[in-house]
């Protein structure tokens, strides 16, 4: 009886997301023979003991219906059941999150998929356990860092229960470049006399995709930017000489304001009487142009005291005191129409004096 | 910068050469013209519920400016008619 343990980590980061989310850890796993009955897998912060793990996404993809459909998750706190086919998340504010994978069948192939999402990377430890007394344990650890070039140091320990896989990017990346990084091993062991042994045979490889596309989409990212701020250029250069013009030329609103204080001053001081009577004229013109019309009259209040000569006593009767409506409600069509007359006496009024004008033009001043 | 320099000038020379200062009105005159223009503004805004105020200030500052033509057209005119060779009577 042999067992096939064949693990897949995936790594998908892109854009601005290549430092946080979309760490894809899918492990598939098959099994023949004994009986599996769990496998846990254990979420750590990378390298450091303030980061916090953020989320955790699982799916439950158990393929065959003899088994049981639920996924147990453990953590510290609660068991959260995964149904077949849903997704779950779980935000974990520990630094370490277990995930126990309860499957209670065998004989099967069932296969789930973890969902990670943290800054900085995770740090995985896959065990596996068999219904029988071996257990194996696959510890990958992913550092993933705002980095734009890969670098892998690959660690693989050929011992049976531990493999180690680092992926370290370690140049400061802000492009906007996808990349894939896909880590696989098998495994294969063999049952003999009741206990599993390796056959030594791991086949570890290491996949990245899509990096050339990455660099070239990276190279021609520079360039773009480089190629848009020599075209930016001209109007930079344009902005900073309309800028210099225009400080050397357009006043500030400012100095055009005490200007014109300095002006008023002055004028009133050398003319006089005649500049307040002109700024007198000038301001009730504007005030008659530019102010709202009047429409109510305030009466003062007025009182009249009058001698009652029956009782011998004051009468004092009070007037006003309020606002009176130049145009009364209802009447305002009178005002209109009042207007509209006056308006049109003012015209014929402007147009014969016009044409008097005129005609002692046509005649050559005579008059 | 340039212009503030030209207005700055203009402003001392208006100070250098204006050598003469005409007598302000008395404080209490003053009061007694803002009070009597308070009252026309004020009866004029009355008025203008009646007839379109506006209007009618376009149009006499439009007779004001024909009637300036006018009188500086006619003063022209009796210009050229002191002078004979033009013969223009």
């Amino acid at each position: 009886m042999s067992c096939i343990s064949s693990v897949t980590f995936c790594v998908v980061a892109s854009a601005e997301e290549i430092d946080v989310s979309n760490i894809k850890l899918t492990q598939q796993q098959s099994f023949n023979g004994g009986t599996l009955s769990g496998a846990t897998i254990n979420f750590y912060p990378n390298n450091s003991t303030e980061e916090k793990l953020e989320k955790a996404f699982v799916y439950n993809s158990i393929r065959d219906t003899n088994w049981s459909n639920l996924l147990t998750i453990q953590n510290k706190d609660e068991d959260i059941l995964v149904n077949k086919g849903e997704k779950t998340h779980v935000k974990v504010n520990n630094l370490y999150y277990s995930m126990l994978v309860q499957v209670q069948s065998v004989d099967e192939t069932y296969n789930y998929e973890a969902y990670i999402t943290r800054p900085g990377g995770i740090r995985a430890t896959v065990n596996y356990t068999d219904g029988t007394s071996e257990s194996f344990n696959d510890d990958v650890s992913f550092v993933v860092r705002k980095d734009k070039t890969i670098n892998i140091d690959l660690s693989f320990t050929p011992s049976k229960d531990v493999q180690r896989v680092y992926i370290s990017l370690t140049k400061d990346c802000a492009s906007e470049i996808p990349y894939y990084v896909s880590v696989s091993y098998e495994k294969t062991l063999t049952f003999y006399g009741g206990e599993y042994e390796g056959d030594d045979k791991y086949q570890v490889s290491v996949d990245i995709q899509s990096e050339e596309v990455g660099l070239l989409e990276g190279i021609l990212s520079k360039i773009t930017n480089v190629a848009d701020y020599i075209l930016e250029l001209p109007q930079k250069i344009w902005n900073l000489v309309s800028d210099g013009l225009k400080s050397l030329f357009v006043p500030s609103e400012q100095y055009i304001l005490d200007f014109k204080a300095d002006m008023d001053n002055l004028l009133e001081d050398k003319f006089g009487f005649a500049y307040q009577s002109i700024t007198l004229l000038d301001n009730s013109l504007d005030r008659i142009v530019f102010s709202d019309i009047t429409n109510t009259i305030y009466l003062p209040k007025t009182d009249i005291t009058l001698r009652d000569v029956t009782n011998n006593d004051d009468v004092i009767y009070s007037f006003g005191g309020y606002n009176v409506k130049v145009v009364p409600e209802k009447f305002e069509f009178l005002a209109d129409l009042c207007s509209s007359i006056i308006g049109i006496v003012a015209t014929l009024a402007f147009a014969n004096s016009a044409r008097k004008r005129y005609f002692e033009f046509l005649e050559g001043a005579v008059r | 910068m340039i212009i503030e320099m030209l207005l700055s000038l203009v402003t001392n020379l208006l100070d250098i050469l204006l050598v003469f200062e005409l007598p302000s009105f008395p404080s209490e005159l003053m009061e007694y013209l803002n009070s009597a223009f308070d009252y026309i503004v004020g009866g004029v805004g009355l008025l203008a519920n009646y007839t379109p105020i506006i209007y009618l200030i376009a149009l006499l500052g439009l007779v004001i400016v024909l009637d300036a033509c006018m009188y500086i057209y006619k003063t022209v005119l009796w210009l050229l008619k002191k002078i004979p060779n033009l013969n223009i009577s």
